[in-house]
């Protein structure tokens, strides 16, 4: 026993060897504030010159680099919407030096648009942010399209707008959207036409964080990643004179004929401040390639009025009110098109800045999300003998309580608790007018949906930073109840409608457990190795659970709910790899693989248990827990150094997944690819910069392959290859005027995506837009 | 800094205001008419009207040629529409008959002949027409 016992400790010795040389270094701390505002940055870059070595400010504003030697260097932090600041520092001994850094709010460096870093450096799993400023400046008309741009990101295109993200195959409620880290708005139409993203309008975000995996658990369920939707927020201004700033876009795209409007107006003090929006869209339909038209035009607005206010030192409170409206948003890829759309969000937060000792911040929270959809089949091919007309309220209501500590030095803890309620309520009307018999218009009520679920959660997350290594852990319980009125089971008998059943539903108990583990390490100046891994559950949405006869899937069946699914358990692991070097550049892999347990996927019962609700499709499918899904891919990217005049990017990306055991009919299939996760793709850019960085333009290239790693139990398609040119480039005129414009699919490509839904009543996939060139004028006060 | 202040209120006011007046293009009202003509028995017919329901009259009689018969209301787009007739002349090129959906005047529906015929029915002609306030 005792030899091995020296081995271990000798072993021990070795693996901590490199922490003791550290630990001989001197580290660098301090914050970083904005001048005007005072508020503290996060997400700010701190680089240590010459060594490259750097880190991004925390949400408190903090920022540690370690390991320095002695010697003298320049600071420099740079942040978009804000001028670089450079500080000297001398290191002289091993100990730690302080230094804090205040940035004036200016144009953004277009350089950090256009060299884009799609992987952030202090997180052991793969963090993506995109900022405001990326929006403004491309031709962006909802979240889900603009976000096809991260690395292994998708998403599904059933019309012109409102696209359903999609992150390394992970889909739905798999993903946890949020609205500033915990709002939660449940979209109406259960063929998701209006993903929880739509209801957000693309210009009132200031960022969007995008973590990849189940790995950031205190914000909600989070199982195959996670989605945080950053609004612009009021901010207080310095001193108590009443100030005004206000910031307007104008944008147009051709072969939509779209046009987009923006303003915005911050005003207020140091005591009283709000944020005043007004946003509108108004596209047509476009062309795709082949110079058909697409019917895909939309109109959407939105208002909002957020207010601030301190009534005392350190106390802060805000509430935020948006009306969001749709109007004839239409949909080729489904039954229905989206008449009108109201969406009404409200939010309150009452924040306390260091209550008690060891505790950073405390917030109370409170969110009420409530979704007005109406949607029918009036302009559709079957308008002629049947009129659907659905509509669907969806409410989403919750509260809770938000701790950060820091109990002791390079320790962080966030606790958070809750209750959440989501309420989906959903009705169709069908007036049937070729009824010959008798000059009666037969008109039938059917109920969609009618279901609750409620979830008390309570969720802590730790971080721990050792000289050169972060570690990070979070764990997370979900009590999930959920209930519905009966489920009556509809169905078309001699094509003529009958309630096949009525189905008592039972209340459903679920308690999950999530957890997470990562550990980051920079080896060195230029090589940081990051692990992750976790365990991220997610209950059955009341879609899964409670819809009745809708055909709401990627393949033409009805689709009946399951009031007795199980929870979705994912269980991934992350490892990433990053090289920086300022000759170089920065290089990033990431290589992941999940094994999913309980997954919910469908399969058809047999036509004497049910029959379909529609014409046309082929049977029924239920919801039901199926054998393990495995996913495993890669993301590369490329980055060129940041300080020459000449550069460019190059990202490559890939997702396989697979069913373990799937089912087509009656025949079991094994190892059926998983349906609707998107093929490896390729991008590449190439920019120069004119004029001291105040022009930049960019070539753009994209490569996708073609995907025939398709599922044969959902009947999918292969998809064809394809390739495309963009072209866009950004001029800052002067520090009230940025323009940007530019071209894109240059090539008038035709082509579609592999997630783009097939158009109703044809063969054919949906194409994406041909040719467009776009504008946008940004204007700032 | 005041000027700012009032051109920025202003604008404020405007785009909103703007907004919601857009928003309310769909609350538009049209004129629905339904109209028959060029019948000279009774008649029978079904239509929707201004509440979505059904009304049935089994017998109708044209008294005005010129004008035929109409009833008219009022609905936003998308409103359903609905004109069913059953009649009993055999109309010919020369009847002038005539069964039209009207939405602010111009036809949206029309016809000028039967689409199916029962002779064993008392109003062995019908037509049926169907659609909805265009958006």
């Amino acid at each position: 026993m005792k030899p091995k016992l020296l081995k271990t400790q000798a072993i021990l010795l070795l693996l901590m060897f490199p922490f003791l040389l550290v630990a001989q270094k001197a580290k660098i701390t301090g914050k970083i504030t904005d001048l005007e505002t005072g508020l503290t940055l996060y997400g700010a870059n701190v680089l240590l010159l010459p060594l490259q070595k750097g880190n991004s400010s925390a949400e408190d504003g903090s920022y540690l680099i370690e390991n320095v030697d002695k010697g003298d260097y320049t600071m420099q932090v740079s942040f978009v919407g804000y001028k670089k600041v450079t500080k000297k520092i001398s290191i002289k001994e091993a100990k730690s030096y302080e230094v804090n850094f205040t940035m004036v709010a200016t144009n953004f460096e277009l350089s950090e648009v256009i060299l884009k870093d799609w992987s952030q450096k202090s997180t052991p799993y793969v963090k993506a942010e995109l900022k405001k400023i990326e929006i403004e400046i491309l031709p962006t008309r909802d979240i889900g399209d603009f976000l096809r741009q991260v690395p292994n990101v998708s998403a599904i295109r059933k019309g012109g707008t409102q696209l359903d993200p999609v992150i390394r195959g992970y889909k739905y409620d798999q993903l946890n959207v949020r609205v500033d880290g915990f709002m939660r708005i449940e979209g109406g139409c259960p063929n998701r036409m209006d993903p929880n993203i739509a209801h957000i309008e693309v210009d009132d975000i200031d960022r969007i964080e995008v973590i990849k995996g189940p790995y950031v658990l205190r914000y909600g369920p989070n199982m195959g990643g996670f989605l945080n939707l950053v609004t612009t927020k009021p901010t207080p201004f310095t001193g108590k004179k009443f100030q005004i700033s206000a910031r307007a876009i104008k944008g147009y795209e051709s072969n939509w004929n779209g046009t987009k409007d923006r303003l915005n107006i911050k005003a207020g003090n140091d005591r009283l401040y709000f944020n005043l929006s007004a946003n509108s869209q108004d596209y047509g339909n476009y062309k795709d390639g082949n110079d058909n038209l697409v019917f895909s035009a939309f109109r959407k607005y939105s208002f909002t009025t957020e207010v601030g206010f301190i009534p005392i030192k350190n106390h802060e409170f805000t509430y935020s009110f948006v009306s969001s409206q749709g109007r004839n948003v239409y949909f080729p890829a489904l039954p229905m098109n989206e008449r009108l759309d109201n969406t009404k969000l409200m939010s309150a937060v009452y924040s306390i800045q260091n209550p008690i000792k060891n505790v950073s911040l405390f917030r109370l929270m409170a969110f009420n999300s409530d979704v007005h959809h109406v949607m029918d089949t009036k302009e559709k091919p079957s308008s002629d003998s049947m009129i659907g007309e659905s509509t669907i309220d969806a409410v989403v209501r919750g509260i809770n309580a938000n701790f950060s500590l820091n109990p002791g030095k390079d320790n962080k803890i966030y606790f958070i608790t809750g209750i959440e309620n989501t309420q989906k309520q959903g009705v169709r009307i069908k007036t049937m007018y070729m009824e010959p018999a008798e000059p009666i218009v037969p008109v039938k009520k059917e109920f969609l949906i009618d279901g609750t679920v409620t979830n008390i959660y309570a969720a802590l997350e730790y971080e721990k930073k050792i000289e050169s290594l972060t570690l990070t852990g979070s764990a997370r319980f979900d009590h999930n109840i959920a209930n519905s009125g009966p489920i009556y089971v509809y169905g078309l008998k001699a094509g003529k409608p009958i309630i096949q059943d009525t189905v008592i539903v039972n209340k459903a108990v679920l308690n999950n457990i999530s957890a997470s583990f990562g550990i980051n390490k920079y080896l060195n100046e230029n090589w940081t190795i990051g692990m992750a891994i976790g365990r991220g559950v997610r209950s059955p949405n009341l879609l899964e659970r409670y819809i009745t006869m809708l055909p709401v899937g990627y393949d033409k069946y009805d689709y009946f709910g399951n009031p007795d699914l199980k929870a979705e358990a994912n269980h991934q692991a992350d490892l990433t790899i990053k090289y920086d070097n300022d000759k170089i550049g920065r290089f990033t892999v990431n290589g992941f693989a999940s094994y999913v347990l309980n997954y919910i996927a469908a399969k058809e019962i047999p036509p004497s248990q049910y029959l379909p609700n529609t014409k046309g499709v082929y049977g029924v499918k239920q919801f039901y827990n199926a054998d393990p899904v495995i996913f495993r891919g890669f993301e590369f990217t490329y980055l060129s150094p940041d300080n020459l005049n000449l550069g460019g990017s190059f990202t490559m990306a890939y997702t396989r997944a697979t069913m373990t055991k799937a089912y087509n009919k009656t025949d079991i299939v094994e190892n059926d690819p998983l349906y609707e996760v998107p093929p490896m793709e390729l991008k590449a850019n190439v920019y120069y910069r004119f004029l001291n960085s105040k022009l930049i333009p960019r070539l753009s290239f994209r490569y996708v392959f073609e995907q025939n790693y398709v599922s044969a139990s959902y009947m999918e398609n292969a998809t064809p290859s394809f390739y495309l040119f963009d072209f866009a480039s950004a001029f800052i005129y002067n520090e009230h005027i940025t323009i940007s414009a530019g071209i894109n699919n240059i090539l008038n490509t035709a082509y579609y995506e592999h997630l783009n839904r097939r158009i109703i009543g044809e063969s054919f996939d949906l194409y994406e837009p041909g040719r467009v060139f776009f504008i946008n004028i940004i204007g700032k006060i | 800094m005041k000027k700012i202040r009032l051109i920025v209120a202003i604008i404020t006011i405007a785009i909103a205001g703007l907004g919601f007046i857009s928003c309310e293009k769909n609350n538009d009202f049209h004129v629905v008419t339904y109209v028959v003509k060029g019948l000279t028995s009774d008649f029978q017919v079904g239509y929707l009207d201004e509440n979505a329901m059904t009304v049935k009259i089994d017998s109708l009689k044209i008294t005005d040629k010129a004008k035929g018969w109409t009833y008219s209301w009022k609905g936003k787009p998308g409103a359903l529409t609905y004109l069913y007739v059953r009649y009993k002349d055999d109309v010919d090129m020369m009847s002038k008959f005539y069964v039209a959906i009207l939405v602010d005047g111009m036809a949206i529906e029309q016809t000028y002949n039967c689409d199916m015929a029962d002779t064993t029915r008392e109003y062995p002609y019908q037509v049926v027409r169907q659609g909805y306030i265009p958006f």
